[in-house]
């Protein structure tokens, strides 16, 4: 290498006859290889009444097969269905809220756990994850956001056929075992991220900016909707998207591509296309004026602003970009200098150009934490005069090189670790339709003029654009613990 | 190595059969410059990125009585405060925009200065990188700002209980005023001069308590090195020792503090003393908190959260210290759910106190902890912070190649006498939630003990 800059890496890829995408970049520093299997289902994909569907899919993905994870599934299926009548009536005695008779809860809960029960007794344990990690699985995990659901991990390579052979098997015939118990489990991710004030404000950022839109709902789901899932409706989720046209495969490392595509025909061959849902949910109407909102929550202040941002794709995209590296970009950008240093006024002020997805038009997210005794007022004043400062003021030119040459760096060190780089090569092939989108991106960023970047400041960070969303503590309460 | 006997999804048509994966790690020169900075390089070119972490031998347990949050005020400092020939924003401005990263992180008895760059800036980044390390000059701006940083994080440290769980439990258990106990305050953080601060970089940040890993797309090793001692060799030994540390101030017995933060999620963190780092039972050890609360079929992970549902987030691990660290057991469950919880967990401990570990169980922690063992090399640099980590943390030469052995050698009697350290007799509980759901489900565990908001 020597110094000169890479090009784009030579990713092997080949579309199976049944859709799946495979992506494969042979290197061998150390004998492993890592896999990122993306879907193009996330929670916009879930329908009002089944917010978090998706991700409860994703848990149930580590449960087993017809396969696996049992001792002999024909016993065992019949004791599922049995679980399932047995939360179809516990759901419906909950659906009655106040009107609820408690001895009958009580009753009908300890017979879904009873069912549950009897069903574990033909469970074979955690025996897909279990016979991963023995083999040396490093890293086996997954994770759901509004767009996508990504299972990942890396393995010692010459165990790769160990992975393809469970992998294909996971998605081909899974079995939501133990659903209601890891329902449970779901309900208390969901506390957690109740108990964190940044997930509170988040979710409620979300929500107040995406009133219809699913875009709205947080990825773990509504408490409610969580409560009320049934097996079924995981199942659904599953035959309905977990389609081998919806997927790309990416494998990166001490793997040979010939290899990597004769283990993918072997085992992913039987997974059979099917056409997907009926494009995606009506979009979001416009905004009609600035919303804020306010969240009681026992921590220090922080607030969010998210502006409206155009579609997907959008020429104005790579000029937002940049306007959000110019602010928040570093220790050089326009919010540290002038916020945390400067006027001291905040801990910390950031920036993302697009969340929670970018499938549908999104939200460019400030973020900002006040240094006490300053408060989010006085802070969103000074985050507002510094945003008028840049619609009137083009950045130099030497602020727009910086952030190209961040850009280049990150794409570059991006190319160093093979999971961090098989999940960016699978995602950007998913949802981008090319794996080479980074690449593709940096090109659109260095295009963009500096009064570009002043004038998609001054169309989209615009008040009328924007929801804000504050955490205070109730008044009159002293910090708790 | 025997054959790894594979469960039933061998029963997946065709299913592989794979033994005990070998790896050995390759060995690492160790260099040193003029002034005995120990050097492990790893070159590689396949991408034009160079990597450098110096690691030092100072923390929070070095902090001078009444300048608790000293350590932590001084590492971000090295960074963002200035050297004697890169004024802070020059410094900055050069590095960004070159999108070169470099961060200082410290840690209870370790600072880790990290820098990453693209080769071709190799030499301007080195020059900053080096400066601000061997001569930093801590700017008047720059120190209050960072200063301003460390009290608001003061102000915010109970914003999420189960941090706040874990700290309080560590405090109890080594002492408020134990080097590795202690927490910084805003009345320590406030009086923290920035003659102190220079001070205790002068004191602790030298080359022999220092150790750096550096990798990358070097031309060559040689010239490498002749660009290392150009940047560094100036820079003079002479640290300062480190302070003892004495023995933690809880000596046995259950102690449970209760912290009252109504919330949906209640947090326990369980602590409980741990041996030296260097200690011939940290294989037993890592093995024995494998099987009790790492990965999908650990006990904790597979009782508490899979097949009672009470958790989503529950684990076990070891924190390694120099003098003697600590198990860390936590988890996050409903106010309502959490004695249910904590009698499970509870169980679990005393079950890897009291009985040794079946053959089986033994065998999958071996596996899951010996078969990914391959992944601490996975790149150049990890390759050459762990060589350099092996000399840095005490354990000498050839440490890691006998890592593997040293974990397929341990049996079940081994792994038992570690599993003492387990015994939830002995052990600071320390819950964070709603105090008045909580009281009665904990008064069950012991004598309960109420921690003050602060």
């Amino acid at each position: 290498m020597n110094g000169a800059l890479p090009g784009r890496p030579p990713v092997f890829e080949r579309t199976l006859p049944n859709g799946l995408r495979l992506l494969v970049l042979e290197k061998t520093f150390v004998p492993t290889v890592s896999f990122a299997l993306t879907f193009r289902a996330g929670n916009a994909d879930c329908p009002p009444g089944k917010t978090g569907l998706a991700h409860m899919f994703e848990h149930m993905a580590f449960k087993g097969t017809r396969r696996v994870n049992t001792r002999d599934y024909a016993a065992e299926k019949p004791l599922l269905d049995k679980a399932d009548e047995a939360a179809l009536a516990l759901r419906g005695e909950e659906d009655k809220g106040a009107a609820a008779d408690p001895a009958r809860l009580a009753a009908l809960r300890a017979a879904l756990e009873k069912a549950e029960e009897d069903a574990a007794a033909f469970s074979a344990g955690a025996e897909f994850t279990g016979t991963l990690e023995r083999l040396g699985a490093h890293g086996l995990n997954a994770y759901t956001s509004a767009d996508e659901t990504v299972y990942h991990l890396s393995i010692p390579s010459d165990r790769a056929e160990a992975w393809f052979a469970l992998e294909a098997d996971r998605f081909l015939e899974p079995v939501p075992r133990e659903f209601y118990r890891e329902r449970s489990v779901v309900m208390e991710e969901r506390r957690m991220g109740e108990t964190s004030p940044g997930s509170v404000l988040y979710e409620k950022l979300c929500a107040a900016a995406f009133r219809s839109h699913p875009y709205g709902a947080p990825v773990v789901g509504w408490m409610d909707d969580i409560r009320r899932y049934l097996r079924a409706d995981a199942e659904a989720f599953h035959a309905a998207y977990y389609v081998p046209n919806n997927a790309t495969l990416a494998a990166v490392g001490d793997i040979r591509p010939a290899e990597a595509a004769r283990l993918a025909e072997k085992y992913f061959s039987a997974w059979k296309p099917a056409p997907l849902p009926a494009p995606g949910p009506a979009p979001e109407p416009e905004q009609e004026g600035e919303r804020r909102e306010t969240v009681p929550f026992d921590a220090e202040p922080a607030f969010y602003l998210g502006f409206r941002n155009p579609p997907p794709g959008h020429p104005d995209e790579a000029a937002l970009i940049m306007v959000g590296e110019v602010l928040a970009g570093g220790k050089t950008c326009r919010f540290y200098r002038g916020l945390v240093e400067g006027r001291r006024l905040a801990l910390g002020a950031d920036s993302h150009h697009s969340l929670p997805g970018s499938r549908y038009p999104s939200l460019f997210l400030i973020a900002g934490t006040p240094r006490a005794p300053h408060g989010c007022a006085e802070l969103e004043a000074a985050v507002w005069e510094e945003l008028e400062r840049l619609k009137r003021e083009p950045p130099s030119d030497w602020e727009l090189g910086k952030v190209l040459n961040a850009c280049e760096a990150d794409i570059i060190r991006g190319m160093e670790g093979n999971s961090e780089l098989a999940r960016t090569l699978s995602r950007c092939d998913r949802l981008k339709g090319n794996w080479a989108y980074n690449w593709e991106l940096l090109e659109a960023l260095r295009r963009v003029r500096p009064s570009d970047v002043s004038a998609a400041a001054g169309k989209y960070l615009r008040r009328e654009r924007c929801t804000a969303v504050t955490l205070a503590r109730p008044a009159g309460q002293e910090a708790s613990a | 190595m025997s054959l790894l006997h594979l469960p039933r999804a061998a029963a997946l048509p065709g299913f592989p059969s794979f033994g005990r994966l070998r790896f050995e790690p390759p060995r690492v020169a160790r260099r040193t410059l003029s002034n005995g900075l120990p050097v492990w390089l790893v070159r590689d070119n396949t991408l034009p990125v160079v990597h450098l972490t110096m690691y030092f031998r100072a923390g929070s347990a070095s902090d001078p009585a009444g300048r608790e949050g000293l350590a932590h005020l001084c590492a971000p400092l090295l960074r963002d405060g200035g050297s004697a020939a890169w004024p802070a924003e020059k410094a900055d401005e050069k590095l960004e925009y070159l999108g070169a990263e470099f961060y200082v992180h410290s840690y209870t008895e370790e600072t880790h200065a990290e820098l990453t760059a693209l080769s071709k800036d190799l030499d301007a980044a080195l020059a900053v990188f080096a400066d601000a390390l061997a001569r930093p000059v801590f700017e008047e701006e720059k120190t209050a700002v960072a200063r301003a940083e460390a009290l608001e994080l003061i102000r915010r440290r109970n914003d999420y209980p189960a941090k706040t769980a874990l700290r309080e439990a560590r405090r109890a258990l080594f002492g408020a005023a134990h080097p590795y106990g202690r927490r910084p305050e805003e009345a320590s953080v406030a009086a923290a001069t920035r003659a102190e601060l220079a001070a205790f970089h002068s004191a602790f940040f030298r080359p022999d308590n220092a150790a750096l890993a550096a990798s990358g797309d070097f031309r060559s090793d040689e010239e490498a090195l002749e660009k290392l001692e150009k940047a560094f060799g100036s820079w003079r030994p002479g640290a300062a020792a480190r302070p003892p540390v004495p023995t933690p101030a809880h000596s046995g017995g259950r102690r449970i503090l209760l912290a009252d933060k109504p919330a949906a999620q209640a947090e326990i963190a369980i602590l409980q003393r741990g041996p030296r780092r260097v200690s011939p039972e940290q294989p037993a050890l890592a093995l024995l908190c494998e099987a009790l609360g790492g990965g999908f079929e650990s006990r904790l992970f597979s009782e508490v959260r899979s097949r009672l549902g009470l958790a989503y987030s529950v684990s076990a691990y070891p924190a390694l210290l120099s003098e003697g660290g600590f198990l860390a057991t936590s988890c996050g469950t409903a106010p309502g759910t959490a004695g249910k919880a904590l009698a499970e967990i509870f169980r679990q401990l005393e079950r890897a106190g009291r009985e040794p570990l079946p053959e089986d169980e033994l065998e999958r922690a071996k596996n899951s902890v010996i078969n990914p063992f391959v992944f601490k090399f996975s790149t150049p640099h990890r390759l050459a912070a762990e060589r350099a980590l092996e000399e840095f943390h005490g354990f000498g030469a050839g440490y890691l190649d006998r890592y593997v052995d040293s974990l397929a050698l341990t049996d079940a009697a081994a792994a038992q006498g570690a599993g003492r350290l387990f015994d939830p007799a002995d052990a600071v509980v320390c819950v964070v939630g709603d105090a008045k759901a909580l009281a009665p489900a904990l008064a069950g565990f012991g004598a309960v003990e109420a921690l003050a908001a602060d």
